[in-house]
């Protein structure tokens, strides 16, 4: 890597055996007694996932209560594990959402009745919420899952 | 064992402010936050590769430091985490 | 034309019909309903709002429907809907104007690309914009309700839309939902500020929107480049401090705070440096509105 690329990248010059920097410049690092490395990876995407959180989710279904995204949907549903639930009720599914996709329907092509649905999600590792595909499709592009 | 830059700084955007750095990484896509001897591990070893030891002598000398008893391990943690993120790779030997 | 320019009963028949086809910001809604409450509701609302030509595209389709419920039969229920789909579970149908704007909110969130989105109230002063990104206890929809009676155009409460490119911020001015102790805080500081109905019972608790000034309104294709950032924090009786924030700080908080950020990749991270470079950054503290106020009135004079 040349002296120029170096130069054009940052807007201080940092070359291969010295500073060009001056003293006071190399001096910074020990001012900020921060004598060791420091590395943060920007995570963004938090914002929507806390605002598509909030916007909340049944845990329980009454039979009858079903709404069309179980029983009568098509689409498969998501067991979303849940880190807290909140004063007002809503659902807050944390920095990293973890998500388990539920078949609509279960070996040999037989559709699972809603109350399958409901004991799948709650015999999880971490039991969770049921999202419907829609809302999970709202949250999925943030929080690194795709639709499936 | 080496440690040594996947790709050159150079296909890597970097922003200085004023002694910190944003870092893109247009492989993963990803934006990193550095200080400045973040940055200078990677300049270390976009001149070559180097050992964990040719690392800390030179942070040591560039930043004028008296390195205590913690200092490589803090320095080859970095360096790990250099590497989860695609940047660095160990080799045994430098060609 | 106007929504206020319909009666009543032709904005029925319109949300009712084809759909309510109203600008906002740099996109088309349409909005369908049969909802009576709903459509008085938009009716007062949405008055100063102008109508989409018919060959003009709509990007959201949006609608609410009655859902009923087998096991409580008499419990009136909605469900906000976008292209045919339910992202939120049925609610209470006194809930259903706080629904419709979090779903459109929500909708613009997930499905803009072409701008970056911030997390944002985006106000304007001087010809220049002055960005409010939220973070938790920043109060900015309530402070940006102030602002916006005080001197300062709005651009969004909720999204700061900024052209990578160029760098310009688009208005998107939309009702601004104002949540439990921040209602009766308007109420008394701006006795003028128009509000909806107050709703009770929400996931956010008691809600009530301010409806945007018509000036807002009508000059929404009116873009402005950012000059300003300011970090607001509200603190039960603090002393007011607006000071210099360093743009290391001011990238990192921004960038996270983004909602496209990772998705629009390298241009992003132009698209915020840049941002950040031309613009002065700062952390305000407040615990009243009149010196949050002057102190913003003293930056943006500058």
């Amino acid at each position: 890597m040349t002296e120029e690329k170096i130069q054009g990248q940052t807007d201080q010059i940092i070359t291969a055996g010295q500073t060009a920097a001056p003293q006071p410049a190399r001096r910074r690092l020990l001012k900020s007694t921060v004598a060791i490395p420091v590395i943060m990876t920007l995570h963004s995407g938090a914002a929507l996932a806390r605002t598509s959180n909030l916007a909340g989710a049944e845990t329980t279904f009454e039979m009858d209560d079903i709404p069309d995204e179980v029983a009568g949907d098509r689409s498969d549903v998501f067991c979303a594990r849940v880190e807290e639930q909140l004063p007002e009720g809503a659902y807050d599914l944390g920095e990293t959402p973890l998500f388990t996709r539920i078949s609509r329907q279960k070996d040999g092509g037989i559709n699972r009745t809603p109350q399958e649905i409901i004991d799948a999600c709650q015999q999880q590792p971490q039991p969770g919420i049921i999202l419907s595909s829609g809302a999970f499709n709202s949250i999925g592009g943030r929080t690194g899952w795709t639709e499936l | 064992m080496y440690w040594r830059l996947n790709s050159s700084l150079s296909s890597i955007r970097i922003k200085n402010w004023g002694g910190e750095f944003t870092v893109f990484q247009p492989e993963s896509g990803k934006t990193h936050f550095l200080n400045e001897m973040g940055l200078q591990i990677l300049t270390i070893l976009d001149r070559s590769p180097a050992t964990l030891e040719t690392i800390c002598k030179a942070l040591s000398e560039y930043f004028s430091l008296q390195p205590d008893k913690d200092f490589p391990g803090q320095i080859a943690k970095t360096l790990h985490r250099f590497e989860t993120l695609g940047l660095i790779t160990r080799v045994k030997e430098h060609a | 034309m106007k929504v206020e320019q319909f009666s009543l009963d032709q904005l029925r028949t319109l949300l009712a019909g084809s759909g309510l086809r109203v600008k906002a910001g740099p996109f088309n809604l349409s909005i369908q309903t049969c909802l009576p409450s709903l459509t008085d509701q938009l009716y007062r609302m949405y008055s100063h709002y102008s109508l989409v030509d018919e060959t003009e595209i709509a990007e959201f389709h949006v609608r609410i429907i009655p859902k009923h419920s087998i096991r409580r039969p008499f419990v009136r229920l909605i469900q906000f809907q976008v292209d045919g789909r339910a992202p939120f579970p049925p609610v209470p149908v006194e809930q259903a104007l706080a629904t419709l704007e979090w779903g459109i909110n929500l909708v613009i969130a997930m499905r803009v690309n072409h701008l970056l989105l911030f997390h944002s109230a985006a106000v304007e002063r001087n010809g220049h914009v002055l960005l409010l990104p939220a973070w938790p206890g920043s109060g900015k929809t309530t402070l940006c309700t102030a602002l916006i009676h005080r001197g300062y155009r709005l651009f969004s409460d909720e999204f700061g839309l900024m052209d990578p490119q160029s760098g310009e911020f688009f208005p998107l001015p939309r009702l601004m939902p104002l949540k439990n102790q921040s209602i009766g805080v308007i109420r008394d500081y701006l006795p003028e500020a128009v509000l909806g109905p107050e709703i009770p019972g929400t996931l956010k608790g008691t809600v009530a929107h301010v409806r945007p000034p018509q000036e807002s309104i009508e000059r929404a294709d009116e873009t402005a480049k950012p000059r300003w950032i300011v970090f607001p924090k509200w603190s039960a009786g603090a002393a007011l401090r607006l000071e210099s924030l360093p743009q290391s700080e001011a990238f990192l908080l921004l960038a996270t705070n983004a909602f496209n950020y990772e998705v629009l990749g390298e241009t992003a991270f132009d698209a915020v440096t840049s941002l950040v470079r031309n613009c002065e950054c700062r952390k305000l503290v407040y615990s009243d509105f009149d010196s949050a106020l002057a102190a913003l009135d003293e930056l943006t004079d500058g």
